[in-house]
């Protein structure tokens, strides 16, 4: 006859320590807030470069990965959510600098065209002197 | 006739040899690492105006590829490639951005010298009404807007959260000198008290980007609900 501790098979009682010690292996890893946080500063930091308005997907990336890292932490899979909530902080980091160049060529594209149209203004005999 | 325990032997040589010649997903994202730090690095223009980024890029490419060859998991070898792949572009985004304010710099000097050429000119523009030189050459980014409101204070000292987020605000402004920051503020408060205790905190933002080596010039304060008119008053009071 098999053990029996007041009415639970020794095969029951397996199966619960093996969940209890899952369950501690996912409460190992510490919820991640400093990732969290830095990603969600990171984010901040692309908005504010205008970079909804120059790299869009970039900054959807970036938002979907922090979102995703959310998710997992409600999940309790810290460390997922930790992997995740630094590939968000990359990838607002992208953003953030491809935003600022796009914002930076655009204005030397204009300051360009200023001076090409100060040349042509400025030119011998464009004033019909 | 082969004896059953050589067929299993066989067997798992065989799957082993199989298991051996795929690519596992690590590698892969190893690859493309691989190929995203060699294209920063065949360009020109990052080496030269990007190498610091460049390095971090290699360094996080070479953390990676230790990681694989001591077998460690693959979502770990995964993240480490990802991570060398983003900083690979960052340099790119650097290098390109670099390049695009160096070229600012030339036109605004083509413009100054043209300017200075030109001052007659300049003169006669300027009598038919066209904006001043200055204005007209210098196209500044856009400015910074930091709302007051969506900042957490105690009485009038900024918390945590918000001196990062103050922080920010000066690094872009420092990384970026023809840029100014706007502070936005309800000025429409009926309570002379919260008046009062909005411009205090106005003012510890204020001295917290001074602080940092702003130029006072480089920040304003206008009205976020209240009209117009009244915007002006306070930013007048308030400005040094």
């Amino acid at each position: 006859m098999k053990p029996q501790i007041e009415g639970c098979s020794a095969g029951r009682l397996t199966m619960v320590a093996l969940a209890l010690l899952a369950l501690a292996g996912c409460a190992a890893a510490p919820v991640p807030h400093d990732a969290l946080a830095a990603a969600e500063l990171a984010l901040d930091r692309a908005e504010m470069a205008g970079a909804a308005d120059h790299v869009p997907d970039e900054l959807a990336r970036a938002q979907a990965k922090l979102e995703a890292a959310q998710a997992a932490i409600r999940a309790r899979a810290h460390e997922d959510a930790r992997l995740l909530a630094e590939q968000a902080t990359m990838d607002a980091r992208v953003a953030e600098v491809e935003a600022q160049a796009a914002q930076t060529a655009a204005t030397a594209d204009r300051m360009r065209a200023r001076l090409e149209q100060q040349h042509r203004r400025l030119a011998p005999g464009a004033d019909g002197r | 006739m082969i004896r059953p325990v050589a067929g299993l032997i066989g067997l798992v040589l065989a799957a082993t040899v199989v298991g051996c010649g795929s690519v596992p997903a690590e590698h892969v994202s190893l690859d493309q690492a691989h190929a995203a730090v060699e294209r920063a690095r065949g360009a020109p223009r990052v080496r030269a105006l990007a190498a610091a980024e460049l390095d971090h890029a290699e360094v996080a490419l070479e953390r990676a590829r230790t990681a694989a060859e001591a077998r460690a998991p693959a979502s770990h070898v995964a993240h480490l490639a990802y991570a060398a792949s983003r900083q690979a572009t960052l340099a790119e985004a650097h290098a390109a951005d670099r390049v695009a304010q160096a070229e600012v710099d030339l036109l605004q000097r083509a413009l100054d010298r043209l300017l200075a050429r030109a001052p007659e000119d300049i003169r006669e523009n300027r009598a038919a009404g066209e904006p001043p030189p200055a204005a007209t050459f210098n196209v500044p980014l856009p400015d910074l807007t930091l709302d007051l409101s969506e900042l957490s204070f105690e009485d009038a000292d900024p918390g945590g959260e918000t001196t990062t987020r103050l922080d920010q605000v000066a690094d872009l402004l420092i990384g970026r000198p023809a840029r100014k920051v706007s502070i936005a503020a309800d000025f429409d408060l009926p309570d002379p008290v919260a008046r009062t205790l909005m411009e205090r905190r106005i003012e510890t933002v204020r001295a917290a980007f001074l602080r940092r080596g702003i130029d006072p010039s480089r920040i304003s304060v206008h009205a976020d609900a209240a009209p117009e008119g009244r915007a002006v008053t306070s930013f007048e009071r308030l400005a040094p």
